[in-house]
């Protein structure tokens, strides 16, 4: 096979290629030979055709578009291995004259080619990092969040309900003097500002003593999930039964036993300490790596063929609608509910998947221009990983992965990430710039992060 | 009678294409006509050389569909052999 490439505008490549007269003679022949195995001709059984009556009966011209539905895209595969060159899309392929037996049969096949980018000054980076000192404010919070969850409630008879109370109710709805099915509620208890019933009637109570009754008039919303009560005024008549209040507890060393399984309330707070200290930390280090690696992105040009964009976003919309079947929902409800289609969703994707290709990008020519290599050690531990997870034994995973050829895929990522541990740790901290206040809440900090620690990304618990 | 009347149709079937093999070739032919006739017949046609003929009365076969009852054609067919170096292109060979 004879193949030359003629490189093009905005990474694209041109291939000729011109298949020799014999391979276009054994194809056809092997065509037409699988053709007579398939057809039915009246008066012979089926695969007994023979197949110059196949050519005959179905015209030359089928059997060649036939061998090129068949081969085309193996020649232009083999063109593609001869030429080296590393396509991102299906090829447009184009071809003046018809294969014709006895003749090398030419075609040209346009493609977007993985784009060569120019390395810029990614080494050395400067990235703000964001400390991760834990604030005695902090510490305060979590405790006080802790003081609320083992909040007492205890009954109060001395004075009316307040804001914040917890309040027993007996209630009744009524329509035009006429009592309404299914509004009735006995017992029934709510904080007072909780936003659990309808706000006027939460505020409505307020004011009132324990056994008190009165009647408060409802304006249902016109979005009411009834639609017979949405927009109608209903009359409720309200008692109060009991009126609480929330007590919390003491802040000591007892509250500390209780809570943890620390005995004084100094060692419960270092410990609040520790973890947020080390929740934070971990936040900073994917946030400072995050932040490394897109800028060291910006120091790069390469001209990104929008196809790759769209297909890194298309998969991750397909991840996350696979995701989400994990997790027994399904993508079309989500749809709905979130009110977006599949369409709308790549778009909102795209300069994240932008960002993800460019990434892939800088790393695989890090990796190259710094030619780094992967041990065999290193790869085993990966497999070993994944094996541990999928609960295989090591051997059988690695057999696996090689047989499905995602071995390589898993090189690659390795690799990836010795280059982005190279930039990362070549990237140079500076002070963030104002509002450190705001910043600290590291979580939402590693939104951006980049394919290569997508994985450690889930929450940190603190 | 017309050569061309003669001569109805190459049958093409399996067993008529293995006898190609050994230069003989089956048409339908007119239910009258005679050995004579198709050897003149084909001879005209197809501009080749004749060496034998040999005919049959293929005979109805009962056919059913349901409560229909019928039966295939009956028709005669021949087989002609040609001198050695003979073919007709028609067959494809």
């Amino acid at each position: 096979m004879k193949t030359t490439l003629t490189e093009q505008e905005g990474n694209s490549v041109r291939l000729d290629v011109e298949v020799p007269a014999d391979e276009v003679q054994s194809r056809f022949q092997a065509t037409l030979r699988q053709l007579a195995k398939e057809v039915k001709i009246p008066g012979f059984r089926k695969g007994k055709v023979p197949s110059t009556l196949v050519e005959q009966r179905f015209g030359r011209h089928a059997i060649v578009h036939q061998m090129l539905d068949d081969h085309l895209s193996d020649w232009y595969g083999a063109a593609v291995e001869e030429s080296g060159i590393a396509p991102v899309d299906r090829p447009e392929i184009d071809y003046d004259e018809e294969p014709e037996t006895g003749k090398p049969f030419a075609f040209r096949a346009m493609v977007t080619v993985l784009p060569v980018p120019q390395l810029g000054a990614h080494m050395g980076v400067e990235v703000p990092r964001i400390p991760s000192e834990v604030e005695d404010a902090e510490v305060d919070a979590r405790v006080d969040r802790l003081r609320d969850e083992f909040a007492e409630l205890e009954v109060v008879s001395d004075r009316a309900v307040q804001e914040g109370d917890f309040v027993s109710i007996d209630a009744q709805g009524y329509l035009e003097g006429e009592p309404v099915e299914d509004t009735k509620i006995d017992d029934y208890m709510f904080q007072v500002g909780g936003e659990m019933l309808l706000p006027d009637l939460e505020q409505g109570v307020v004011g009132m003593a324990s056994g008190e009754a009165k009647t408060i008039a409802l304006v249902f919303p016109e979005d009411y999930g009834a639609e017979d009560l949405a927009g109608k005024t209903l009359d409720f008549a309200v008692t109060v039964k009991e009126i609480k209040r929330k007590v919390l507890p003491a802040l000591n060393d007892e509250f500390a036993k209780d809570v943890s399984e620390f005995e004084t309330l100094l060692e419960l707070r270092l410990d609040i300490r520790k973890k947020l200290q080390s929740a934070k930390e971990a936040a900073t280090e994917r946030a400072f790596r995050a932040a490394a690696l897109e800028k060291a992105v910006a120091t790069m040009t390469v001209d990104v063929p929008s196809v790759m964009i769209e297909r890194q976003a298309a998969d991750m919309v397909n991840d996350f609608a696979r995701s989400l079947t994990r997790q027994r929902g399904d993508f079309q409800t989500y749809l709905e509910a979130a009110g977006t289609t599949p369409e709308q969703m790549m778009d909102d994707l795209r300069p994240q998947a932008e960002l993800t290709v460019k990434t892939g990008l800088l790393l695989d020519a890090v990796v190259e221009a710094e030619g780094l290599e992967l041990s065999d050690e290193e790869l085993d531990k990966r497999i070993a990983q994944l094996a541990a997870v999928g609960q295989v034994e090591p051997a059988q995973m690695r057999s696996r992965l090689e047989e499905s050829g995602r071995i390589d895929d898993i090189r690659q990522q390795l690799l990836r990430e010795k280059a982005a541990d190279l930039i990362v740790e070549h990237a140079v901290p500076v002070a963030p710039p104002e509002k450190v206040d705001e910043s600290a809440e590291g979580d939402e900090a590693a939104a951006g992060e980049s394919e290569v620690d997508e994985r450690e990304a889930s929450d940190v618990e603190v | 009678m017309d050569a061309r009347q003669i001569i109805i149709r190459p049958v093409i079937s399996e067993k008529s294409y293995s006898a190609v093999d050994n230069n003989k070739y089956s048409f339908e032919v007119h239910p009258k006509a005679t050995k004579q006739h198709v050897r003149s017949a084909v001879e005209e046609i197809f501009k080749v050389s004749v060496i034998g003929v040999n005919t049959l009365n293929v005979k109805p076969k009962p056919k059913r569909r349901g409560l229909h009852r019928g039966h295939t054609r009956r028709w005669k067919k021949a087989v002609v052999e040609l001198a050695p170096g003979n073919r007709i292109e028609f067959f494809g060979t």
